[in-house]
């Protein structure tokens, strides 16, 4: 009698453990949330405030609250809420976190909050800048900084830098340039500007052709194909302008690649009567052949860790991007889908590679998971978009695009999201490459 | 076998078998087509593939409405700071038709125990048009938003535990009419109604997805931010007082990643209050887990 009420508890209690779901980590179910509604962060930036210890001069509060802002929402990963919905009382500054009712904030549903506080001396400014989570109270970063008025800009992209550090643990872009090709002035000539396409600069003044910019893994190089020896050379030049290398083999030279890390770079070169890439120092010296078949080989575009290297074939007729292990010369053809898959740009995070395809006659920017291998389109029906560079975060794809008439430089994020215009320039903008991170940290 | 080979060749050559002849012609045709085939794929070899389909991206801005939509913009009605029940009440845009101390007249307005997805709709307009035409209502919202998260927020969290800890002794002091062993199960598991054990289940996961559709709404999760993951989970264990209102919250495994794990946690409080428990399917509340996980995302 015991041994079958014995019995009859242990099948009672298999049966409990049978029933309660496996996967649980508490005592209960389990609903499972899987979409967010948002995928914007709602972040509110009020205007700074003059920091009480006032200086002498009335300070660019404006101006500095703007230079943030747009900082901030280039990265796409926030969704700025409107000023006109602020709880503010009027005339009382908004600097730290005892001046703040987090309340005001998570009523208008901000989840993050920044406030600044600035004065100014003379060309003197102080800066105090910081960043809350409003539903906590809690300050994620907050920085002083001292410096020149004309360097505003600057201060406030280091602690945009410190902002994105703090939620991604990347460095973000904020301290990264863009090298681009314009033919505003008649020629196709090197400019660059900052990552959010202000302050361009030119370049080049090689009075010819120059394309195909590429930046060393330092930045402190650009490689790139000029005709100004009327025929295609690679121009390697330090970007304080001082130093230069030429590699001018016979027949083309074209489409250089720094490898990651290294003073060295790879390139198409012709003079072998094929088009096969090369590994050539930073001085223009050839190393090593890399490729070897009997049709053209082009673009290469290295992975970060500096092992593998995709580039673009047409030796199954088409022109295909495949990539090869460097160690090993082991091939492997990447693109499938489509017979005419070009410019191939690797990701900094190693895992995804953008490319440039071609399909109904338009080009279209494609990027392709290296472990799923699926691609995804990410523009569509907007002219032609071509030459896409991967930000240095990996967060973000600069490219160019026809869609408003004349070929324009355009960013969007690596989702292929936010797509907009980063700069205008006169005349047609192509061939957007992204620096890495230019101050080293 | 010597003798007759030569008068096998000569009858191939001559005469014929006819299954040889068909043998040869089969040979030639087969080697033809192999010719063909491997200059089709030499010559046309990136046909076949470009057909698949490529999936492409579409961007869509989802407006987005400040969580606590419901409980704030409705509930505004009368000052009275000092009746501690009502206040929180308020706050849960429909509690359960409790009868303690004599509830002001609201409970006339704002009835409905089931169209909560309704209810909050309307609320959502109204905030809506709060923050597109901001200049108009800024003042006006300031004072009177200012005043009401005054009455709610603030005073609630003293009151409400003030409030809570009444409810349960109520709630102990009620008969427990079929309920076994609520303290071991907190898990929801329905309490003593009329209901059949299906019945029961359905209106609990009715009531789940409720929860789901309240806080994945106030979700903001950005896979980008969270460096483009998407093998990661965070769970959450959260308490559920029959009004609605979450009085609890906690992580019982972490993500690791910072990112998922805030964002998890502020669409947990910004969706508090959730809609009031079933009635009689619960006991004195309803813990249940939240799994957050960007696998959904593409």
């Amino acid at each position: 009698m015991l041994r079958t009420v014995f019995n009859l508890l242990k099948g009672t209690m298999v049966l409990i453990l049978l029933l309660s779901p496996a996967t649980s980590f508490g005592q209960y179910e389990y609903i499972d949330i899987n979409k967010p509604f948002l995928r914007k962060i709602p972040m509110a930036i009020p205007e700074f405030s003059r920091l009480s210890e006032a200086g002498t001069d009335p300070p660019p509060l404006k101006q500095a609250t703007e230079i943030l802002t747009s900082a901030l929402e280039f990265t796409g990963y926030f969704n700025m809420l409107d000023s006109g919905a602020f709880l503010l009382e009027p005339g009382k500054p908004i600097i730290t976190a005892d001046q703040i009712n987090f309340k005001n904030w998570t009523t208008i549903g901000a989840e993050l909050l920044v406030t600044g506080g600035l004065s100014q001396n003379g060309s003197l400014i102080d800066l105090e800048l910081r960043l809350f989570d409003t539903f906590t109270g809690k300050r994620i970063v907050g920085k002083r900084y001292h410096g020149k008025v004309n360097d505003m800009r600057r201060i406030i992209l280091r602690f945009c830098t410190e902002v994105i550090m703090q939620l991604t643990g990347q460095r973000g872009v904020f301290d990264s340039r863009i090298a681009l090709v314009s033919n505003g002035s008649g020629n196709k000539e090197l400019f660059l500007c900052e990552f959010d396409g202000s302050k361009p600069v030119q370049f080049t003044r090689h009075n010819s052709i120059s394309m195909f910019p590429a930046w060393s893994s330092d930045g402190k190089w650009i490689a790139y194909t000029s005709y100004v020896n009327n025929k295609p050379d690679i121009l390697i030049r330090s970007i304080n302008g001082k130093e230069k290398a030429v590699i001018s083999e016979k027949g083309i030279n074209i489409a250089p690649a720094w490898v990651p890390g290294q003073f060295t770079l790879s390139a198409t070169l012709s003079f072998s009567g094929n088009q096969e890439i090369y590994l050539l120092t930073g001085a223009g010296k050839i190393i090593k052949k890399i490729t070897n078949s009997w049709a053209s080989d082009l673009s290469p575009s290295w992975s970060p860790d500096g092992k593998k290297m995709a580039f673009v074939s047409n030796r199954t007729g088409a022109p295909q991007i495949y990539i090869q292990d460097v160690n090993s010369g082991r091939e492997e053809r990447l693109t499938f889908e489509g017979n005419y898959n070009t410019q191939p740009n690797w990701s900094p995070t190693g895992d995804r590679i953008a490319y440039s395809s071609m399909t109904g006659g338009q080009n279209n920017i494609i990027v392709i998971e290296l472990k799923r291998r699926e691609p995804v389109q990410l523009t569509q029906d907007a002219g032609n978009n071509e030459s896409p560079s991967w930000s240095p975060d990996g967060s973000l794809i600069v490219f160019s695009s026809t869609r408003e008439g004349p070929s324009r430089i355009h960013v969007m994020t690596a989702f292929g999201t936010d797509q907009r215009r980063l700069l205008t320039l006169p005349g047609d903008q192509s061939s957007p490459s992204w620096s890495p991170n230019l101050s080293p940290k | 076998m010597k003798k007759e080979e030569p008068q096998t060749s000569s009858h191939r050559l001559s005469s014929t078998k006819p299954e040889n002849r068909i043998l040869v012609y089969f040979i030639a045709i087969s080697a033809v087509l192999h010719l063909v085939l491997i200059a089709g794929i030499i010559l046309v070899p990136a046909l076949a593939p470009a057909k698949r389909y490529i999936p492409t991206v579409v961007d869509v801005s989802l407006v987005s409405l400040p969580a606590q939509g419901s409980a704030p913009v409705e509930a505004v009605v009368e000052d009275k700071p000092e009746v501690p029940v009502a206040t929180p009440e308020k706050a849960e845009v429909k509690p359960e038709p409790v009868k303690p101390p004599p509830p002001p007249p609201k409970p006339v307005e704002k009835v409905s125990i089931e169209p909560k997805p309704k209810a909050s709709k309307k609320n959502k307009k109204s905030l809506k048009h709060k923050t597109f035409k901001p200049s108009q209502v800024v003042k006006e919202s300031v004072t009177k938003l200012e005043k009401e998260v005054e009455e709610k927020r603030h005073p609630t969290l003293e009151d409400t535990l003030k409030r809570l800890k009444r409810e349960v002794a109520r709630e102990d002091k009620k008969p427990r009419s079929g309920r076994a062993g609520p303290k071991g199960a907190p898990s929801g598991r329905p309490g003593g109604s009329g209901l059949t054990s299906a019945q029961e289940r359905d209106r609990v996961r009715i009531y789940q997805a409720e929860i789901a559709y309240q806080v994945q709404k106030n979700w903001a999760f950005s896979e980008q931010l969270a460096g483009g993951r998407t093998d990661i989970v965070a769970a959450i264990g959260i308490k559920i007082m029959p009004n609605g209102e979450i009085t609890d919250i906690w992580f019982d495994q972490k993500s690791g990643n910072r990112h998922l794990d805030e964002s998890a946690y502020r669409a947990i409080v910004k969706s508090n209050p959730l809609p009031p428990l079933p009635q009689g399917l619960f006991g004195s509340h309803f813990t249940v887990g939240l799994r957050f996980g960007p696998g959904g995302i593409k």
